[in-house]
């Protein structure tokens, strides 16, 4: 796969730019692959990634490839010849960008950059002119002197699209050229390459976080919202509540648009639960998260990379942050270290064979762990035993075979309260900013039926807690807005659609 | 984490024809920032930093209120700065226009307290929240604090640091988040 970007920055005025921080996901995305530069690329090689820029614009120099460097992965830098150091002007349809001078480009080639040839001017190559055609494809002595072999060793058709005349002449300059969706893998030059947009996914593995939760409605929205706030998202959340009965059902319903949710018919206890939850999720990684506890917004970014890396690895663990009024007892048993009254960080041994041969008695692969779906199938899941659901897969797994890997900053924030600390104002308050802020998602999808969804739930709530009202009257009038502005976009998708057809 | 197809950034002229207006959001007469004021100061009531960074400081409404031997307050906005120097001439503060994304530790050093309040909005930060979020974790030294408040509707970044503490309350007609975490 041969990946295309054009500009990377913290804006996106248009679809060509990709914001710094999906570019970023990306990156840990490929992990699971091999990139290597087009000299190197093997087309029929699944795992082989080639990292592409056209134009190339200065953007790329500043946020794209010190993540590049960072991630040690080869890019290639497509650049069109006369506009080096200059702007787009030639592009009517995009806001005017500064492409790469010689200098930013030199930078870039001590980051692990190529600069490859894009033409002269980005014109077309379709027409049957071969004068025009060969002045595109000449690189200008003073360019070439700049960057000598392997440099300019490959080309990109401008917009992709090439005659056969063109690629003849290609044939004769270049090791190999590519185009895009439209290339060809058996055909050298005219590889087929990937645009990405900020709405495209380069994953091939995906993710799923699982919070099962029993009786915990007045916490679990912290743990669904430490979910949400993963800055490598996962590709699902599912919310699995077995048959609670306090008003969790309510509750996690609040968070219907952003992940999924299940409610068992009756209650199945904690091994049947975690079964039937990883049988309903999709994803080829899975963590538990308790739905009293919060993984640190890194949680993901930090233990995913291992997993996409090293295949033999089969679960990996963190530390974690004990917090709340109990904490100090589990701290001080376990030898936690002191943050402040009610925060205690607790560091858990490397992975080794010292620690793989206590691992019996002692368990230090807590059950917030993140695992392959390889792993659990290969030991057949969760299993009742004499001793904690956690501590018996996990030892399964690595008596199976697997290895285990640690990372060590404390990604889970676990949480030792007793029952009246749990403030209910405190957490009502923090339950009707995420209700306005699913509100805000819903409005951002336009579905009206959310919204109206939304809005009944509010008013329920409304009447449970009337102190609130100021707060939830304000919501009430927002959605009646928001339901008059969609009213009016609907009519007027009404009005054009015959125009479009 | 938006995904609609445009997220522009306000500019530094923009922001400074804003602060034309010595309190341009009118933080002296809202009551709503008095109690986030004093939400903050509650918080750290008690406590000394030996160094502090305000990150977006504006006319340093807050930065005032920040006690530590030294504190500094940056912003993009030159106008707000000047404004910040001319109220607070003490030499405990100095207040210089950075913007947070060129806010480093190899510039600026480290502190023990950061604070940063209505920031990490898309408006400001765009899509690059994992440059600010490796930009805070430089500035802090180990065991240092963030301290950050914003308006929770609109924010859509969590900081990957530890939660220390966590309160909402009503601002204007939207929720205030006040957050304290830990760096490692
Ligand atoms: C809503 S005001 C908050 C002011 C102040 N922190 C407070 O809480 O009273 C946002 C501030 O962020 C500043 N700002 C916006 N973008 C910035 C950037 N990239 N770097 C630093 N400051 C920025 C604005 O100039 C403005 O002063």
């Amino acid at each position: 796969m041969i990946l295309c970007y054009h500009k990377v920055s913290p804006e996106r005025k248009t679809p060509w730019w990709v914001s710094v921080d999906k570019f970023y996901s990306d990156m840990i995305a490929l992990r699971s692959r091999k990139v290597v530069s087009l000299d190197d690329y093997d087309p029929l090689n699944p795992d082989h990634v080639v990292i592409t820029f056209d134009g190339v614009y200065k953007n790329i120099a500043q946020y794209a490839a010190p993540i590049l460097q960072e991630f040690r992965y080869p890019f290639e830098l497509f650049v069109i010849g006369d506009y080096i150091g200059r702007d787009n002007e030639f592009d009517v349809s995009e806001p005017l960008t500064p492409f790469a001078s010689i200098e930013y480009l030199k930078r870039m080639e001590a980051m692990g950059g190529k600069v490859q040839w894009h033409t002269r001017t980005h014109a077309l190559l379709t027409q049957q002119d071969p004068a025009l055609s060969a002045g595109e494809l000449e690189i200008p002595e003073p360019i070439r002197r700049c960057f000598p072999l392997p440099h300019f060793n490959w080309f990109a058709y401008p917009h992709a699209l090439s005659s056969k005349g063109s690629r003849a002449l290609v044939r004769t300059k270049f090791k190999g050229a590519i185009a895009c969706e439209n290339g060809d893998p058996s055909d050298q030059w005219n590889l087929p390459r990937k645009l990405v947009f900020e709405g495209t996914s380069v994953r091939n593995k995906k993710i799923s976080i699982i919070i099962p939760n029993f009786n915990y409605g007045h916490l679990v929205h912290e743990a669904i919202d430490s979910a949400l706030g993963q800055t490598y998202p996962a590709d699902e959340i599912l919310v699995i509540d077995d048959c609670s009965t306090d008003n969790s059902r309510e509750r996690i319903s609040t968070f219907r648009n952003r992940v999924r949710v299940e409610f068992n018919e009756r209650n199945l206890g904690i091994i049947d639960n975690f079964n039937k939850a990883v049988s309903l999720a999709t994803g080829d990684f899975i963590v538990f998260l308790g739905a009293d506890n919060r993984m640190r917004a890194d949680y993901l970014e930090k233990t995913v990379p291992i997993l996409l890396a090293q295949e033999e690895v089969g679960v990996v663990y963190t530390d974690m942050m004990l917090f709340g009024d109990r904490s100090h007892l589990l701290a001080e048993k376990v030898g936690a270290q002191q943050v402040t009254h009610e925060n205690w960080i607790w560091q858990f041994p490397e992975y080794n064979a010292e620690a793989l041969s206590k691992l019996e008695n002692v368990n230090f692969i807590h059950g917030s762990s993140i695992f392959r779906r390889k792993a659990y199938d290969a030991v057949g899941g969760y299993r009742k035993s004499g001793r904690p659901e956690d501590h018996d897969f996990f030892h399964r797994i690595l008596m199976h075979g697997w290895k285990a890997a640690r990372s060590p900053h404390a990604l889970i924030e676990y949480r030792q309260h007793s029952e009246n600390q749990a403030n209910t104002k405190l957490s009502n308050e923090m339950e009707i900013a995420l209700l306005k802020r699913e509100l805000a998602f819903a409005l951002e999808g336009t579905k009206s039926s959310n919204i109206v969804q939304l809005g009944t739930k509010i008013e329920r709530f409304s009447q449970k807690i009337p102190y609130l009202n100021r707060s939830l009257n304000f919501l009430s009038g927002t959605i009646l807005k928001s339901l008059g502005v969609l009213k009016t976009i609907v009519r007027t998708m009404k009005l054009m659609r015959p125009r479009r057809s | 984490m938006s995904s609609s197809s445009q997220n522009k950034i306000q500019s530094a002229d923009e922001l400074n024809q804003h602060y034309s207006a010595e309190d341009p959001w009118e933080y002296e007469s809202n009551p709503h920032d008095a109690v986030r004021i004093q939400r903050f100061k509650r918080l750290i009531a008690g406590r000394r930093f030996r160094r502090a960074l305000d990150i977006g400081c504006g006319n340093g409404f807050l930065t005032r209120e920040i006690p530590a031997a030294e504190v500094m307050g940056i912003d993009l906005s030159t106008a707000a700065i000047e404004i910040a120097r001319s109220k607070l001439p003490d030499p405990r503060f100095q207040f210089d226009s950075l913007s947070v994304f060129d806010a480093h530790s190899r510039t600026l050093g480290q502190f023990d307290l950061v604070v940063i309040t209505g920031v990490l909005y898309p408006q400001y930060i765009g899509g690059a929240y994992r440059l600010i979020d490796a930009n805070l974790r430089s500035l802090l030294c180990p065991g240092g604090r963030l301290i950050h408040c914003h308006i929770f509707e609109w924010l859509r970044y969590t900081p990957t640091l530890n939660l220390l503490s966590r309160e909402t309350y009503q601002y204007r007609d939207y929720t205030h988040v006040l957050e304290e975490r830990v760096a490692e």
